[in-house]
């Protein structure tokens, strides 16, 4: 994929998602972050670091789990991690520390090759985090998983950001799911960095809303009478007795969810869920802005 | 020229033979080092016979050689060198890790296969000088063949082309060369010179073809093959940055 006007800034510390479809240039990109590939023409520059001229002095830097990870199967996950650790200059005793953070140290004498995919991708987590590198890139962590191991991986990778305070940049074009997960997001099209920046900001700047489904134990419509009042809500559709949609600006977001759950303890609300991927939304509109 | 840091290719030789190669082929390696150990006493093992060995070891670590070191190609092709390049190690590092582990392995079976018979059958020869000198061109001939097998390893990407094209390189192509101009010189009734063909030769096996000593080839003494390797080595360090994984 040739890449283009790909320059994009993440804060320090943010858990950013690199999105955009299959063939964007995401892997390209990361790729070329870690000096796995080289440059045609342009600059590449990693905290100030071009990883052709310092490919190791990047590494260092980095911890990069790859799209589909290729392990040497013949030896034991503890031997792996062990060399990684020894290649990183850390202490053994990091690996047992690091297999504890990402849930494998059970799985630490077993042969790499026994690993279900899921545990493969802890694994791949665990590699790139011995060290404790200060940029952790993530290219389709959850590509080839189950829904649930999809979810555990996400659940993990926020975990690890929050307790490491790392800078993560997850890349995946399955954009529903990671918006559970990222404050930050860098949109990509035909090798083109179009858009980037905090979800807030993003949704403020191209008007998202975002549509939670609110299932209500009794008296729909009083519910729905509370809602209709805020400021931050476009709509409210009751669709039977003990369901109501309600329309949000996407920036509002944490406000709703603040609202939604106090409405739960008084007993109001039984649960809600946001059914539309407002990312999606965002990155449509970003791709046809450009285009427009 | 980028400097090479020594502590992180000796972790990577390490892993490789730890992994990599895997312990069926590592002990592929003990048994050929053994194999060898029981065939050389039958020859006579006499300093003029072990001369003549080193052909017989010349064809069975070409194949080692062809099986152990193309793994990089396995490697590369299949994405695995990416997890490890992923890692503070260079693309030079990496591959200078697997010029280490081939030979290392292939040395130290081939050193067993030398020392064994000799400590247990003929102690004397310890002592002979004389049985250094094929021994020593030998291990030359190793690190030849490991450089050629690297070579068509980076370069095919793909195990089984490498294998075959080593294969080929070593031993099809100088047989059909050998065979055809055989040919052509009985047709023409022309005399090909013996210097002529052990210079053909010696572009494959330059340790053996100099070790063979025919007149003009050993002029060269010990500078053809090493300088053999050497420029294989800078064309092995010229294509190295253009691996991509």
């Amino acid at each position: 994929m040739a890449l283009q006007g790909a320059t994009f800034i993440v804060p320090s510390g943010s858990l950013a998602g690199f999105l955009g479809p299959n063939g964007s240039g995401k892997t390209t990109s990361l790729k070329l972050m870690v000096g796995l590939l080289r440059r045609d023409s342009g600059k590449v520059l990693v905290k100030g670091i071009d990883p052709e001229a310092e490919e190791k002095a990047v590494r260092a830097l980095t911890g990069f789990l790859p799209e589909r990870p290729v392990y040497p199967l013949g030896v034991s996950v503890e031997d792996f991690l062990r060399h990684v650790a020894r290649l990183r200059r850390v202490p053994w005793s990091d690996v047992r520390r690091v297999a504890r953070l990402v849930g494998i140290e059970a799985y630490l004498d077993k042969p790499v090759k026994t690993l279900s995919r899921g545990y493969l991708q802890r694994l791949g987590l665990a590699q790139a985090l011995l060290s404790q590198p200060e940029i952790l890139l993530l290219d389709e962590p959850t590509a080839n998983l189950d829904p649930l191991a999809r979810m555990e991986i996400l659940e993990l990778i926020a975990t690890l950001k929050r307790d490491l305070g790392a800078t993560v940049i997850i890349s995946s074009h399955i954009l529903p799911e990671l918006q559970l997960v990222i404050d930050y997001a860098v949109f990509i099209h035909n090798g083109v960095v179009i858009d980037y920046g905090g979800l807030e900001e993003l949704a403020a700047k191209y008007g998202a809303t975002t549509v939670y489904e609110v299932r209500v134990e009794k008296g729909v419509r009083e519910v729905a009478k509370e809602l209709i009042g805020l400021e931050q809500v476009r709509g409210v559709i009751i669709r039977d007795e003990r369901v109501l949609e309600l329309h949000v600006e996407t920036k509002r977001g944490v406000e709703v969810n603040e609202l939604l759950d106090e409405l739960r303890s008084r007993g109001l609300v039984l649960d809600y869920r946001a059914k539309t991927s407002y990312l999606d939304q965002l990155y449509r509109r970003a791709v046809e802005g450009r285009a427009g | 020229m980028k400097r090479v840091d020594w502590e992180t290719v000796l972790a990577q030789t390490d892993f490789i033979i730890m992994s990599m190669l895997g312990k069926s082929l590592v002990g592929l390696v003990v048994l050929v080092a053994v194999l060898n150990a029981v065939f050389l006493p039958i020859t006579g093992f006499e300093p003029e016979t072990a001369k003549n060995l080193e052909a017989f070891f010349g064809v069975t670590y070409t194949l080692l050689a062809a099986l152990l070191l193309t793994g990089i190609a396995d490697e590369i092709g299949s994405g695995q060198a990416m997890i490890h390049l992923v890692q503070p190690i260079t693309r030079r590092e990496y591959i200078a890790a697997w010029l280490l582990a081939g030979p290392a392995l292939l040395g130290v079976s081939y050193v067993i296969a030398l020392l064994v018979p000799a400590v247990v059958l003929s102690p004397r020869m310890i002592t002979n000088p004389a049985v250094y000198e094929p021994a020593l061109y030998g291990l030359g001939e190793l690190v030849y063949i490991a450089l050629i097998t690297l070579l068509a390893s980076l370069v095919l990407r793909n195990k089984s082309r490498a294998v075959f094209a080593v294969i080929a390189f070593m031993f099809l192509i100088p047989a059909i060369v050998g065979i055809m101009a055989a040919i052509v010189s009985e047709a023409l009734g022309v005399q090909i010179s013996d210097e002529a063909m052990t210079v053909f030769i010696s572009i494959f096996h330059p340790v053996v073809a100099m070790f063979d000593n025919y007149g003009s080839v050993r002029a060269f003494g010990l500078i053809y093959p090493w300088a053999a390797s050497l420029l294989l080595v800078l064309i092995i360090l010229r294509y190295i940055d253009l691996v991509e994984v």
